[in-house]
């Protein structure tokens, strides 16, 4: 008797202990499988941003698996759908119903545009309280969107870029100049065309026209009419690529545009599309685009270069990488993958309730602190979000482009604006 | 002045557009009642079709337009042999006839996509190239769509007016019963109207990558609503009505921004202008701008 009790001391004893030794590597414990789908135009004229941000995407859920394992962290961070929404908010939703629906995913990395963003949010994401880290929405209708605090966002605010617009266009015609401006009647379009509206004339300028054009429009030449028929002193044009194919021979067939007194948004910094439009038509045009503000920028170009080499590079691609190496901490963080943990999380890994600076180069480093529930700042190779009440990242760097005559894209950093 | 006429031009150039596409569906839906989904696809198609061989293949522009038109021809002669004629024997109804259109255009599209892929394509044409008039400023191409596109809408008013399977066709529209025991073969009228729907759908793409400059995969499906706005507002199975309803569908968008409408209607309320203009037509003339009050008895 004396013998069998001995041994059930013991065996409470053993277990005891290791229950205490397991407790001690809670990342063990408690493996956290996060699973993450994109939205982004994978084909039309978007589709280099989408392939772009989607292999950044691909490249940071692999590099955080990558660090997991070296630490010894059980679990992983697989992006296991990428879905194309050309760019349109009723595909979005399509993709985001079949992204959460069928793919039971626990986040969202996407979409591109701010129309997308704000349908998939309204119909998928926010009734199925599922988190998405949108990676160029940069409509300020974003900020606004009632979101239950489930959609963040990479990518500045154009309530950054109007500024940055308004400075541009005065450094080239002055404060008092009129300008006319174009742009697609879509969130995107309209939300910027009234920031950089009221950004225009509180300035002391004048806005001569304002057209706005549905994308979807058989012809623009009656509106490249109304936007030229009395030259302002520069114009503006909010639009992305597949439309302003055919709005820009419209605007040139009337003979009274000139792009060299034209600013354009961040989607015509890209050299592919100025040849797909017509380096006939855009050259001499002016543009203004947030640009990385991240950590050895060119050192994470080089590295997803090397990780994935058929890929175009775009711009943007550092977005797609920070929102999904900002979700694996989220889910190290909160040791979970549930969109109420993901949400807190994400603002204590991103810099918003302080922490020490810890840069994407270091993802050893920040896997650990996140299995270990620290908080703490990410630089990432895009930005550094600090994700405020809306979800917004703060802050922002934006270049002021020329399109040459040669369809060369150029810039001086000189001229760069930070917020 | 200058600004009626540059608008009028820039009215009937996408009236001209609207026209032919409309008639085709028009054509369609008398003959046949069915409501073709997949007309914006074959748009598309023939867009395509045509840049290919006249921009890879390199052939003239002209004779890649025609190829374009007749491969349009083909592909209905093909789905009115497989799919159609068996659904009609059948006894398909309105509805299935409507929901097989649909899924032929859910086809179509993907199909159009991995054949010809996702990029924004344009044709061997000078699209700059511009010509005063009056004041007004008219594209090289605005043209060329102006005049082939009159052409062909005269051509098609020819057509049913004079042709014997014209003649046959409206017969069919208007009575089908009738025109089969008056001897009217009844497979040969569906026939021509598959193979003159398909036609003028490729020249309707091949018009607007004219006009547009560019286009991509998505092109045909945008412009769709609009298709059927003016096959109503021109009365729904009236060929004629759906050649003056897409014109003037056409008309009253671009007209809209004149000064002279309270200011010029804004650009983004062009789509508005069209539809008040139908709800508007159609409250006081329920069947359509071209049709006639079935008196009751």
């Amino acid at each position: 008797m004396k013998t069998k009790r001995g041994i059930f001391a013991v065996s409470t004893v053993v277990v005891a202990a290791a229950a205490m030794f397991a407790s001690t590597i809670p990342a063990q414990a408690a493996a956290v499988n996060l699973k993450i789908g994109t939205i982004h135009p994978l084909t039309g004229g978007n589709a280099d941003y989408g392939i772009g941000l989607n292999s950044a995407a691909e490249f940071g859920a692999e590099s955080v698996t990558k660090a997991m394992k070296k630490a010894k962290i059980a679990g992983s961070c697989k992006i296991v759908a990428q879905e194309d929404d050309q760019a349109t908010p009723a595909l979005a939703v399509e993709a985001a119903t079949k992204l959460v629906k069928s793919d039971k995913v626990n986040a969202i990395v996407g979409p591109l545009t701010s129309g997308s963003t704000l349908a998939a949010a309204q119909s998928v994401a926010v009734p199925n309280n599922v988190v998405m880290i949108a990676t160029a929405a940069s409509s300020p209708a974003v900020t606004t969107f009632a979101d239950k605090d489930l959609l963040f966002r990479t990518y500045p605010s154009d309530a950054f870029q109007a500024k940055v617009i308004v400075k541009a266009l005065q450094n080239s015609i002055g404060k008092k100049g009129t300008i006319n401006i174009g742009a697609r009647n879509d969130a995107f379009g309209t939300a910027l065309a009234n920031v950089l509206t009221n950004e225009w004339v509180r300035g002391g300028g004048d806005v001569g026209q304002k057209v706005l054009w549905n994308p979807e429009n058989a012809t623009f030449d009656s509106e490249a009419k109304l936007l030229t028929d009395k030259a302002p002193d520069a114009w503006v044009f909010v639009d992305f690529p597949d439309t302003f194919a055919k709005v820009g021979p419209a605007l040139k067939r009337t003979g009274k545009w000139d792009p060299t007194k034209t600013f354009m948004t961040e989607a015509f910094n890209n050299e592919a599309v100025i040849q797909t439009i017509g380096v006939d038509i855009m050259a001499g045009v002016k543009g203004t685009s947030a640009i990385s503000i991240g950590i050895k920028a060119d050192r994470w170009k080089n590295a997803r270069k090397k990780a994935k080499p058929n890929t175009k590079e775009t711009f943007v691609d550092g977005s797609g990488y920070d929102a999904t190496v900002l979700l694996c901490l989220a889910a190290l963080h909160g040791k979970s993958v549930k969109s109420d943990s993901l949400k807190k999380s994400l603002r204590a890994v991103s810099g918003a309730n302080g922490g020490k600076n810890i840069p994407w180069t270091k993802m050893a480093a920040l896997v650990k602190a996140a299995a270990a529930g620290q908080a703490f700042t990410y630089q990432g190779a895009w930005t550094t979000a600090k994700f405020d009440k809306a979800g917004d990242t703060v802050g922002a760097l934006f270049k002021v482009y020329n399109v040459e005559a040669d369809g060369k894209i150029t810039s001086d950093p000189k001229n760069n604006i930070r917020f | 002045m200058t600004d009626l006429i540059q608008y009028l031009f820039n009215g009937l150039v996408v009236g001209s557009i609207f026209a032919i596409a409309a008639v085709g569906i028009s054509l369609l839906y008398s003959v046949l009642r069915l409501v073709n989904f997949a007309a914006g696809d074959f748009l598309t198609l023939g867009a395509f079709i045509t840049y290919f061989f006249s921009v890879t293949i390199e052939i003239n522009f002209f004779l890649a337009i025609i190829i374009s038109m007749g491969a349009g021809m083909a592909i209905s002669w093909f789905l009115e042999l497989v799919l159609w004629r068996n659904l009609r024997r059948n006894k398909a109804g309105t509805l299935a006839l409507f929901l097989v259109a649909t899924g032929v255009a859910l086809m179509l599209r993907p199909i159009i996509q991995y054949v010809f892929g996702t990029e924004t394509r344009k044709f061997n044409v000078d699209i700059l190239k511009t010509y005063d008039f009056l004041g007004a400023r008219i594209a090289h191409t605005q043209l060329m769509v102006l005049i082939f596109g009159s052409l062909a809408i005269m051509t098609i008013a020819l057509f049913m007016s004079k042709a014997r399977i014209g003649k046959d066709m409206r017969a069919y529209a208007n009575n089908p019963s009738l025109a089969a025991v008056s001897g009217v073969n009844v497979d040969r009228v569906v026939m021509a109207t598959w193979l003159i729907s398909g036609a003028l759908g490729s020249l309707a793409g091949v018009f607007q990558g004219l006009v547009q400059g560019q286009f991509n995969n998505a092109m045909g499906d945008t412009l769709l609503l609009s298709f059927f706005a003016a096959v109503v507002l021109g009365t729904i199975g009236d060929a004629y009505g759906a050649l003056a309803g897409g014109i003037l569908l056409g008309l009253f968008m671009e007209l809209s921004q004149l000064a002279i409408f309270f200011g010029g209607v804004p650009s983004n309320y062009k789509p508005v202008v069209a539809f008040a203009t139908l709800v508007l037509v159609l409250l006081f003339k329920p069947e359509g701008l071209f049709g006639y009050r079935t008196r009751k008895v």
